[in-house]
């Protein structure tokens, strides 16, 4: 690869090929001595100086030449390290608390003046993701700071690499160069920043450093809090607090047990124990007794007794969880504990322990899901239950293999809202009904208006969605809202659900336009809604309440038609609960006999959907079927949970909530009318599911707890349903590995020997519901291990399902199952475990990419330097231009040597033009014709040998001689005499033939020219004689 | 009141010009685009761009912009350049939808040609700023508050949602002789004040109505002071939701309607959601169309359509939403406002 030549603004990428310049320069003019010979000096000379010209020319066109224009302005781009080690306070050097970044702008505003003309910044903040602030703009422009994301975490090598893709243009809107400049302490807490300075310094792009320095002199953290990974119920465990402390320090260590407060303390009242930390690794241990079976989260937390001890609090509380073993727990969750009844004696009865819970006392986490082995929903609306709640109940079966019975009644399945639920997904059944059922349907129309709402674009979309998702397919749907290019317009005119795919097309096509007026909207929803086949007919309108309603009549005509209107009053204008906006909503539901929610703070904002999911239902009794009692049909009698019910048959029914069998592994056991499912199991990822659809006890199925085998049928599909706990030894252990942790079980049989050849199927569900599966492999006699992801912070539940060889003779399959679960618990960010800076690793990154460790002092940081930037250039190739040139060059060569310039007859017509009056033509050809015969006397007693060549040129000479032109015969004789090499063959061929035409034209032009000619040849034969 | 030789193209931009978009020119003949001379600004939040910009005015020799970032900017109109700019006190609960450039006595006693009478609306109330000086990058100038009145409530004096606000000087040039005040939210009418912020009557309900003996407002968005062509002052109403445009005497007594909600639409002379008014020289007016999204020139007292500017979407030269529109120099500078520029042209 050859380099290239910059001269001036020009570059060559391959000059190698200018070398043959010279060369060609010096053939040139050896050839020249002998070709040009015929020329006058002048002429000579200057035809030399052409001809090298274009061997230039041409030898600079195939060196690839290039215009260069380097970039004149730079951009900064400012990485700011927004992550919370560095938005808390840190000690000053007067070791008050400072908030180093509220000094960020005015450092940049104060720097600014260093930047040139044409100069810009752009700005970055990093944190756990890095997020683009502002393109470039001038250095005096100060953006507000947007979205910065999770602040728990600190990736330098994203926000680099971010940074690297900013594009920046200078005033001619060329590539301008780049600098980086980053502001952080440099403690990363995720990724490599010095793989990303690698990428800078290949990019040529230095990375300048202003470290932002700290250090916490008094700092207490716990470390982590130890426990068994795996007790029985009523053991004593001993829980181990590892506490560190920069300097001795005093304060208080309190426990929680699943949140409440272990008393530590030795007298009366005192909760809390006392403790005194040494500098250095600190260990209080705490034997305490466990009290609840399934998943117990210990959390222990250290209050110093004065706040100068500690610096840090977010580090100052650590979480560790135990699974204790217990002989079956089960949840019944229901509205109304007389409804369960029965139920909860008949399992009581089995001895499996029940627990009934209203809805609003269902568990809130997923450790909490976990102490149980079964969950049972009976006839709860799933309003009832958080969209968190229901994710976790998802979680816990599929993931945790915990074990979901839902129970019908009119609340529960379709009726009850839990289409397109996240627990829907877990059930053995269909909530939509069969499409060839024919049944009453619901008819809603969506009134959308969200866009005053903070994220309402967001927001307005997932409303649309729950309550789409949670009408069935044979519902009808319309959707309205005001678009500024649409006006007032059915968005989604007023059909059929089906599959959802044609009104989910819809919601993602709303503008969200900022609506003047309901009064066209809510006529236009009263008029399609009047026209619909349908039972029920209702209208949701999210707004924020702002759009004028003066139709008076559109509201009672909806009341008149039976259609019921919904408000949702979101981020109202004014948030004191009253006033026009609130009134409007209220008056709208109030007389149409609707609901009325108002939701003002963002932090209500996640409630939202389940209001859309709640109205929904209006439009979704038609889902329960109610008759005459029927006879359950049996379609399988040797399912598992089925075995021993079959004989006799079952009581009878009056109700049930229509569903769909859902394809697959689903296995139906009882019908209702038309073939519903009224009976189904399935498993569902690690765990199992049930469902049936008529009710407890008290509403469809009154006969039922009278029946003899009422007791068996459901102690049999909870016990199915339930975690199985296994005979087998499994001593699960994990160790951290940074953003990973390992997993390795020990699984010994119930002798005490290593078990090999498991089959392992685990998943671990970490901090916000965030699934992954886990796999172990056998890595040794009875050692087992696998990897997951734990960077988060939060608790990371793992639960592992193993089959084993050597199963007990009551299974009957040769092998063995089992359960076993481990927890992992990051308590706090890593943000909040460094107490100092990590300048070193700046002042390392600066080096690497060339860049510079800016000053403090922001007069004198000049973050604009241009030393050491490789300033981009804008290189356009020009050899078309430069070879165009050249031939053009060459033409010019041509015409050297075959277009005599006369300065004396220039200017003497320049004189004539001036001054002089035209002379008759008789007179030029006079005054021409003295001048022929001035050259004949001057000629004649001349050079044999110019004579005698011009005599070898026989008649023509004699023609060429009258006229003072050389023949062709002349030309041809002096060139192929000569015999000499040439560099333009082409040309020279092509002379005769040019000499030709020229003769031709000249006759043509008459004698005026021709002696015009003439005069121009003798005159030039006269000086190179004079030379001579 | 200074002189606009012309408007150019150009950059806009505080203080430097080079952060802008830089501005189009041209048209498409034949698609209904508007025929303009000029675009300014671009969304952003920094001077001389706009997020979702929603008022307009100018003080005789610039324009005065108040956008959904409560941001208040004064711009050249020359080079869309921002030459002021601060931003509202208070905007959590919602920013202002309109404010008009007159005259009045500052909070010292001194007379203004120019002051901000800024419709609060979410704050139920009417500020009125001294303007602060010229912009200078990396500095933020306060404009001084001169005044302020109203709360919410629907008794005299008292606001629900304030739209707009007009004011009527004297005959000398040197005095205030009524404040007009619009609002919206049930409780549509216009406020009448003195020149002292004096409460001195009210007309107007909320309604669809056109009975002349009850005037029926249904978010009354924008008004203008205009003069006849027989020398007479009259207030301008822009009842937007009813897709109307009033014209009353100075005491609140009707003269005519051009528009209904029965005739509401994009057709000539019909309107669909009109939300500003500005009136050219010949006294014939610009309605810029919210729902419309068109300018449309009429000749009030005829009630007849003269021109129609602009059709929906985001091209140069297209209108989404346009709020507000101004006229100065008989040049016209509209609010393109979902697509946060600034369009200049010539009607």
């Amino acid at each position: 690869m050859t380099l290239a030549l910059h001269i001036g603004p020009i570059q060559f990428d391959q000059p190698i090929w200018l070398a043959v310049a010279p060369i060609c320069w010096a053939l040139a003019v050896w050839i020249g001595r002998q070709t040009l010979s015929g020329l006058g000096t002048t002429s000579r000379r200057v035809a030399l100086v052409v001809r090298l010209m274009v061997i230039l020319l041409l030898a600079g066109a195939i060196a690839k030449p290039q215009w260069r224009r380097e970039a004149k302005s730079v951009n900064v781009t400012v990485v700011v390290d927004a992550s919370d080690s560095v938005a808390r306070p840190v000690p000053g050097p007067d070791g008050k608390p400072v908030e180093l970044l509220k000094r960020v702008d005015q450092y940049l505003e104060d720097a600014a003046g260093d930047a040139k003309p044409g100069d810009t910044i752009s700005r970055l903040t990093a944190a756990a993701k890095a997020y683009v602030q502002s393109l470039p703009v001038t250095p005096r422009e100060k953006p507000d700071t947007l979205f910065i994301g999770a602040t728990d975490g600190t990736n330098l090598q994203e926000a680099v690499a971010l940074a690297l893709s900013i594009p920046a243009k200078d005033s001619e809107q060329g590539a301008a160069a780049k600098r980086i400049l980053m502001i952080s302490d440099w403690n990363e807490t995720t990724g490599s920043v010095e793989a990303a300075a690698a990428q800078a310094r290949a990019a040529k792009v230095p990375i300048d450093v202003l470290p932002i320095r700290y250090k916490f002199d008094q700092e207490v953290k716990v470390d982590r809090i130890v426990v068994p990974s795996q007790a029985r119920m009523g053991q004593n465990v001993v829980a181990r607090v590892l506490l560190h402390a920069v300097k001795p320090a005093r304060g208080k260590l309190s426990l929680l047990i699943n949140g409440d407060q272990v008393r530590l303390g030795d007298g009366p009242g005192e909760m809390d124990l006392a403790v005194q930390l040494d500098a250095g690794d600190n260990v209080v241990s705490i034997p305490v007794l466990l009290p609840t079976p399934g998943a117990t989260q210990f959390k222990a937390v250290f209050t110093p007794e004065t706040a100068a001890d500690d610096s840090i609090p977010q580090n100052n509380q650590s979480l560790a969880v135990t699974f204790v073993q217990s002989q079956g727990r089960v949840l019944i969750v229901a509205s109304s504990t007389e409804e369960v009844a029965p139920m909860r004696r008949a399992l009581t009865d089995s001895k499996i322990d029940a627990v009934v819970r209203s809805p609003e006392e269902a568990p809130t986490s997923l450790v909490d899901w976990t102490t149980f082995d079964s969950v049972v929903l009976a006839n709860v609306p799933s309003d009832k239950l958080t969209q968190q709640q229901q994710e976790d109940l998802r979680n816990y079966v599929h993931d945790l293999g915990g074990g979901l019975l839902m129970v019908g009644g009119p609340n529960s399945f379709g009726a009850g809202g839990w289409i397109g639920s996240p627990v829907a997904d877990a059930l053995p059944v269909k909530l939509d009904p069969p499409q060839q059922r024919k049944m009453p349907r619901g008819a809603l129309v969506l009134l959308m208006h969200s866009c005053e709402v903070p994220r309402g674009n967001y927001w307005g979309q997932q409303v649309a969605l729950a309550a789409v998702n949670n009408l069935s397919r044979l519902d009808l749907v319309g959707m309205l809202e005001y678009s500024f290019a649409k006006g007032d317009w059915w968005v989604h005119p007023i059909n059929e659900v089906g599959n959802k795919s044609a009104v989910t097309r819809a919601i993602n096509s709303l503008t969200f336009g900022d609506m003047p007026s309901f009064d066209n909207l809510l006529n236009m929803a009263y008029q399609g809604l009047s026209k619909a086949d349908a039972g029920a007919r209702h209208i949701i309108i999210i707004s924020d309440g702002d759009p004028q309603l003066m139709d008076q009549t559109i509201l009672p005509k909806c009341r008149a038609a039976r259609i019921s209107i919904s408000t949702v009053l979101v981020y109202p204008h004014n948030r004191a609960r009253s006033g026009p906006d609130w009134d409007t909503m209220r008056r709208i539901a109030r007389e149409t006999r609707g609901n009325f929610y108002g939701i003002v703070d963002e932090g209500e904002f996640a409630t939202l959907p389940s209001i859309f999911i709640k109205e929904a239902q209006v439009v979704k009794r038609s889902l329960i079927w109610e008759g005459d009692a029927f006879t359950p049909t049996l379609v399988s009698a040797v399912s598992e949970p089925m075995r021993g019910l079959a004989t006799g048959g079952f009581p009878k029914l009056t109700g049930y909530v229509v569903t769909a069998e859902r394809e697959g592994l689903s296995v139906v056991s009882l019908r209702g009318k038309e073939s519903d499912p009224l009976l189904a199991h399935w498993q569902y990822g690690l765990g199992k599911s049930v469902a049936f659809t008529s009710d407890a006890s008290v509403r469809w199925s009154v006969q039922w707890p009278s029946w003899g085998k009422y007791r068996a049928f459901w102690e049999q599909h909870v016990r199915w349903a339930m975690r199985p706990t296994g005979n087998a030894d499994m001593r699960v252990t994990t160790e951290d590995l940074g953003d990973r942790t390992k997993v390795v079980v020990e699984a010994l049989d119930a002798e005490g020997d290593r078990l090999n050849f498991v089959r392992f199927a685990g998943r671990v569900s970490g901090p916000g519901g965030v699934s992954q599966p886990v796999e172990l492999r056998q890595v040794g006699p009875g050692r087992y291990e696998g990897v997951f992801d734990s960077a988060r912070s939060g608790a990371y539940l793992m639960t592992v399902q193993y089959t084993a060889p050597g199963g007990s003779a009551e299974s009957g399959s040769g092998e063995q199952r089992g359960t076993v679960q481990a927890a992992v618990t990051r308590p706090y960010a890593d943000e909040f475990r460094s107490l100092q800076d990590n300048a070193q690793l700046g002042r390392r990154i600066a080096e690497m990419t060339g860049g510079r460790v800016v000053s403090d002092d922001p007069r004198t940081a000049n973050l604009w330097e241009r030393a050491g930037l490789n300033m981009p250039v804008d290189a356009r190739p020009i050899w078309v231009i430069v070879a165009c040139v050249g031939l053009g060059t060459f033409l010019m060569d041509v015409a050297v040597r075959r277009v005599r310039i006369d300065p004396a007859m220039i200017a003497a017509a320049i004189r004539r033009g001036l001054g002089q009056q035209v002379q008759q033509a008789g007179q030029q050809l006079g005054s021409l014709k003295e001048a022929r015969e001035r050259a004949q006397q001057a000629m004649g007693p001349r050079g044999d040998g110019a004579t005698g060549r011009r005599k070898a040129g026989g008649a023509d000479a004699a023609t060429a001689k009258t006229k003072f032109e050389a023949t062709e015969d002349e030309l041809k004789g002096a060139k192929t005499n000569q015999a000499m090499p040439t560099f333009e063959p082409e040309v020279q061929k092509a002379k005769p033939a040019q000499s030709q035409a020229q003769d031709a034209a000249d006759q043509a032009e008459g004698g005026l020219s021709r002696l015009k000619k003439a005069r121009e040849r003798a005159q030039e034969k006269f000086e190179e004689d004079d030379q001579r | 009141m200074g002189a606009v030789a012309s408007v150019s193209v150009g950059m806009g931009g505080c203080g430097d010009d080079s952060s802008i978009d830089g501005a189009m020119r041209g048209e498409r003949p034949g698609t209904g685009r508007i025929r303009y001379t000029a675009i300014f600004g671009g969304l952003g939040d920094t001077p001389g761009r706009y997020a979702y910009p929603r008022a307009i005015e100018h003080d005789g020799e610039a324009l005065w912009i108040i956008d959904k970032a409560a941001r208040v900017q004064r711009i050249d109109p020359r080079s869309g350049a921002c030459r002021a700019t601060f931003r509202m006190p208070e905007f959590e609960m919602g920013k202002p939808t309109g404010f008009c450039v007159a005259p009045g006595l500052d909070e010292r006693g001194v007379w203004q040609e120019s002051l901000l009478y800024i419709a609060d609306t979410h704050y139920h109330r009417v500020m009125v700023y001294r303007p602060p000086g010229e912009h200078v990058p990396g500095e933020r100038k306060e404009p001084t508050l001169v005044a302020q009145w109203g709360s919410h409530g629907d008794g005299p004096g008292e606001f629900y949602y304030v739209t707009d606000v007009a004011v009527d000087v004297g005959e000398d040039g040197k005095s205030v002789r009524r404040v007009y005040v619009s609002e919206y939210g049930g409780n549509d009418r216009v406020s009448v004040f003195s020149g002292e912020r004096e409460f001195l009557f009210s007309f107007g309900k909320p309604g669809l109505g056109e009975d002349p003996s009850s005037i029926e407002f249904n978010r009354p968005q924008s008004m203008a002071i205009r003069r006849t062509r027989d020398g007479r002052r009259e207030l301008v109403v822009v009842d937007s939701c009813n897709h109307r445009i009033g014209r009353f005497t100075l005491e609140g007594e009707l003269i005519g309607w051009m528009g209904s909600f029965a005739t509401q639409g994009r057709g000539a002379g019909q309107f669909y959601f009109p939300y500003g008014i500005a009136f050219l020289e010949d006294g014939t007016a610009l309605v810029s169309e919210f729902g419309g999204n068109r300018v449309q020139r009429v000749d009030l007292e005829a009630r007849r359509s003269l021109g129609v500017y602009g059709e929906p979407g985001r091209e140069p030269g297209q209108l989404a939403a346009p709020w507000a529109v101004t006229v100065l120099n008989d040049v016209a500078y509209l609010l393109d406002s979902a697509n946060n520029r600034l369009v200049v042209f010539d009607p």
